[in-house]
């Protein structure tokens, strides 16, 4: 008997449901959009208009709804991961729906911005996608079962116990390994997105190494050090990949809920301006 | 073993300590950070597993894990044998070996020597995370753009139908609308709303959406176009006994979409073929005894019908005119002519005129008909006015005010064998005026010439002929809209006008059907030049266009009972529709 694994992913939850829900969504939308011309019976423009952009309404607003839903685990219907999985595939759905819904016309005005803010929200989701498929299994890795606090702690201890070496080594090697306490930097701004900040503890590590003191004192602190840089390392790697997907929530939640504003102004607007006109 | 463990908490003012003891038992007592622990140590500095304590042959030991560190009295060591008084550091954590007590097998007490002091606090300024702070929040930012965004968003529409703006609505004619001011901040903000883009004329109206879009929630209604739209006449007439047949439905909004550019309200290829094919299928009545024409399509077009052409009264032969050669002009040198050189657009180039004698003919046919005076001109007009002109000259002519320039001497032609001698002139006798006139209106000199381009006819007055009325046919296409400009960009006058070989007036050189449909048709066999009944044909008849069906002999807009707009306009608000 298979035995069901511990973990899916939410893209393959349900043996990936809301993947197919989606795709069909998009399918019928597609087919319908491509053979309009031949559709009798029906008022194409009306159910393009009205119809698919209240569709695309709806799916936006439990698209939204869900950073609500996922405030509380356990509360709601349906698990999380759920709630994980059709957030994903129908916002990638949106991608193509609205496009559909514009006629595939983009102009310079409110409808236009509402139509770009919906399509970049999406396009950030997908970035997401990667970025949580990726990010918390490296932060976890990287972390190797420590805290923050923890990793903090071990600096600590290193830094005391080569406060304590300090008398037993010479003054060059004192003079790097003081210069190591007060210049680290861990961390930082935008910066540190995109680049590998510098690691002193290495930095002084290695000029410990040159200097090539061959007493235990100077060996047990360069030892020190290398461990205090690891550390460093982990620490800068945790912060940039925690910060990374900070910004990613920074972005793609604003952009949604501006996204959202802009087309809900779209949408009364084209009731006020003509309920039924088209 | 037993073991008795005192945990010195703190110390106390007196030299001592609050402690904490409990007994643990265990062969070997695990010391660790682990929960596992027997001997629970939660220092982070100490390791998850970091040494055991054991007794071994009565001795207690502690031996450090592989990858630990301990020290013995502050001496580094893998293996701490104790006895009491030693201390064994783990971490930051100093365990001394105390008296045995009597319940148990050996004693420690644990104090924390080296809590994190200054490193710790020091480190922690060190790491800055400005990203990961928890008051940046993206809802709170995305709730508070959103806010603004939702609020200017939704100022538009709503301000639109709830401010009443002080500018009137266009005046109920299409002409008299009146242009807007781009500055006006109402204007500006409603330019963010329009979906697609507004056709140009009217984009442009003051009263911005509301010109048209007057009630909030609901679609233009046709009242509102007909309000400005009020010269145009109905297509049929509503109360015809065949109108219930005619699809009014859908309203103004049937044909007339706007929102989807310039030109997008004026319907071209957009609007099908099927609605008029509905009523044009040769079944309906119109009532006046004619069957509407029936037509399948654009390729199954009907012949057109044009006016029969009557006598025109010219003589006149395109073919001459057009010789490739050319026609010689008053000075003798030869001029090729083309079309333009007697024809110009006129009707906004949905016509050509008809040369004027004046205008046209008059540069070559110089009318000169007296030897005495070359520069005389004959008048271009009626008989009677010809003759009164030809007394007046040849009086004239009589009183010597009008002399004959000197002729050369006239010599008799030289025979072989005679010699050119000169002829005695002698210079005929002078006629009466009255009898010169009378000659002159019947021989070549006038006769003759009127006779070049028109058709005399036998006539009661004294000269016993006139010239023949002349009648042009003006309107070649009274059902449909045209556009000599836009053809003669791909053709020429002679791609539908084949007047090279005619040598008659009454040659007609109108194209027929065929050679419309020769770039004219279905989307699908010309998609440059694709064309549906609206394109030649007007749905309107209206005195806007210039053309159409206005002038339709069925659809006259002088039958009386044909209701313009502006009654149909009554019509629909009084719901007799």
């Amino acid at each position: 008997m298979a035995v069901a694994p511990m973990h899916d992913g939410f893209l393959v939850h349900k043996r990936f449901r809301y993947g197919w829900l989606a795709l069909l969504l998009v399918g019928f939308v597609a087919a319908a959009f491509f053979y309009r011309d031949r559709l009798e019976g029906i008022n194409v423009d009306l159910v393009f208009g009205y119809g698919l952009g209240g569709l695309a309404l709806a799916i936006m607003l439990l698209l939204t709804w869900f950073g609500v839903r996922k405030r509380s685990y356990a509360k709601g219907a349906g698990p999380l991961k759920g709630w994980l999985s059709a957030h994903v595939y129908l916002g990638i759905a949106l991608i193509f729906l609205v496009p559909m819904h514009g006629g595939f016309v983009i102009e310079p005005d409110i409808h236009g911005l509402a139509y770009v803010l919906v399509l970049i929200t999406a396009f950030t989701g997908v970035l997401g996608i990667a970025f949580y498929g990726l990010y918390p299994r490296r932060v976890a890795a990287n972390r190797d079962g420590l805290t923050f606090d923890d990793m903090v702690k071990r600096m600590a201890e290193v830094d005391i116990e080569i406060r304590g070496l300090s008398p037993k080594l010479s003054e060059a090697a004192n003079d790097v390994v003081r210069g190591e306490v007060a210049n680290l930097r861990i961390g930082g701004g935008v910066r540190m997105l995109f680049v590998k900040p510098r690691n002193r503890s290495r930095h002084a590590q290695m000029a410990l190494h040159r200097l090539a003191i061959d007493n235990d004192a100077a060996r047990r602190a360069e030892a020190l050090l290398e461990r205090k840089a690891d550390v460093v390392d982990r620490l800068q790697r945790d912060i940039q990949m925690r910060s990374r997907l900070r910004v990613w929530l920074l972005l793609h939640v604003p952009l949604s809920l501006a996204a959202l504003a802009v087309v809900i102004s779209h949408g009364v607007g084209m009731l006020v301006f003509g309920l039924g006109s088209v | 073993m037993r073991l008795l463990v005192r945990h010195r908490l703190r110390r106390t003012r007196r030299e001592g300590y609050v402690e904490r003891s409990e007994i643990l038992e265990a062969e070997e007592i695990s010391v660790g950070r682990g929960s596992d622990a027997v001997l629970h140590l939660s220092d982070g500095r100490v390791l998850l597993h970091h040494a055991t304590i054991a007794l071994q042959n009565g001795v207690l030991c502690v031996t450090a894990e592989p990858n630990a560190d301990i020290e013995l009295n502050g001496v580094p060591t893998k293996v701490a044998e104790l006895s009491t008084g030693h201390t064994v550091t783990v971490g930051p954590y100093d365990l001394v070996c105390g008296d045995a007590h009597p319940e148990c097998d050996a004693a420690v007490e644990i104090e924390l020597a080296r809590p994190m002091g200054d490193a710790e606090t020091t480190l922690r300024d060190r790491v800055r995370t400005p990203l990961l702070k928890r008051r940046l929040s993206g809802w709170k930012i995305g709730g508070a753009i959103a806010l603004v965004l939702l609020m200017v968003g939704l100022s538009v529409p709503l301000s639109s139908f709830l401010v009443t703006r002080d500018t009137p609505k266009p005046a109920p004619a299409l002409v008299n609308a009146t242009v807007s001011n781009d500055s006006d901040i109402f204007r500006m903000a409603e330019t963010m709303w329009v979906t697609e883009r507004l056709s140009d004329v009217h984009g442009k109206l003051e009263a911005g959406c509301q010109a048209c879009h007057t009630t909030a929630f609901a679609a233009v209604a046709d009242n509102t176009c007909v309000d400005c739209h009020n010269t145009l006449t109905a297509h049929v007439d509503p109360h015809a006994s065949f109108s219930a047949n005619v699809d009014q439905s859908g309203g103004c909004a049937t044909c007339h979409q706007e929102h989807t550019g310039p030109k997008g309200i004026h319907p071209g290829v957009q609007v099908t073929e099927t609605g008029c094919i509905a009523c044009h299928n040769g079944n309906i009545d119109p009532g006046d005894g004619s069957a509407l024409a029936r037509v399948a399509s654009i390729a199954d077009h009907p012949p057109m019908t044009l006016p029969t052409p009557s006598p025109n009264g010219l003589v006149f032969s395109h073919a001459s005119h057009l010789a490739p050669q050319g026609k010689r002009r008053p000075d003798g040198k030869r001029q090729v002519l083309g079309c333009v050189d007697c024809h110009q657009s006129a009707n906004a180039a949905r016509d050509m005129t008809m040369p004027s004698f004046k205008n046209g003919c008059a540069s070559c046919h110089t009318m000169a008909f007296a030897a005495e005076d070359p520069s005389q001109r004959l008048p271009h007009g009626p008989v009677s006015q010809l003759r009164s002109f030809l007394l007046g000259f040849y009086e004239a002519v009589e009183r010597g005010e009008i002399v004959a320039p000197e002729l050369a001497v006239p010599t008799r032609r030289r025979r072989p064998g005679q010699s050119a001698e000169p002829v005695a002139a002698t210079p005929p006798a002078p006629l009466p005026a009255r009898t010169r006139t009378e000659q002159a209106l019947s021989g070549p000199a006038v006769k003759g010439q009127c006779a070049t381009c028109h058709a005399l006819e036998e006539s009661v007055t004294p000269a016993e002929w006139d010239i023949a009325n002349v009648d042009f046919v003006h309107d070649w296409l009274s059902s449909a809209r045209f556009d000599h400009k836009d053809h003669l960009k791909d053709a020429k006058c002679g791609t539908c006008h084949a007047v090279g070989k005619s040598e008659k007036a009454t040659d007609v050189a109108m194209p027929s059907m065929g050679t419309c449909l020769e770039c004219h048709g279905s989307a699908d066999d010309f998609p440059d030049v694709a064309s549906t009944c609206v394109t030649c044909h007007a749905y309107h008849g209206s005195t806007q266009q210039g053309a159409g069906l206005e002038r339709h002999p069925a659809f006259a807009q002088d039958k009386p009972d044909q209701p313009n707009f502006t009654q149909l306009a009554d019509l629909l608000r009084e719901g007799k529709l």
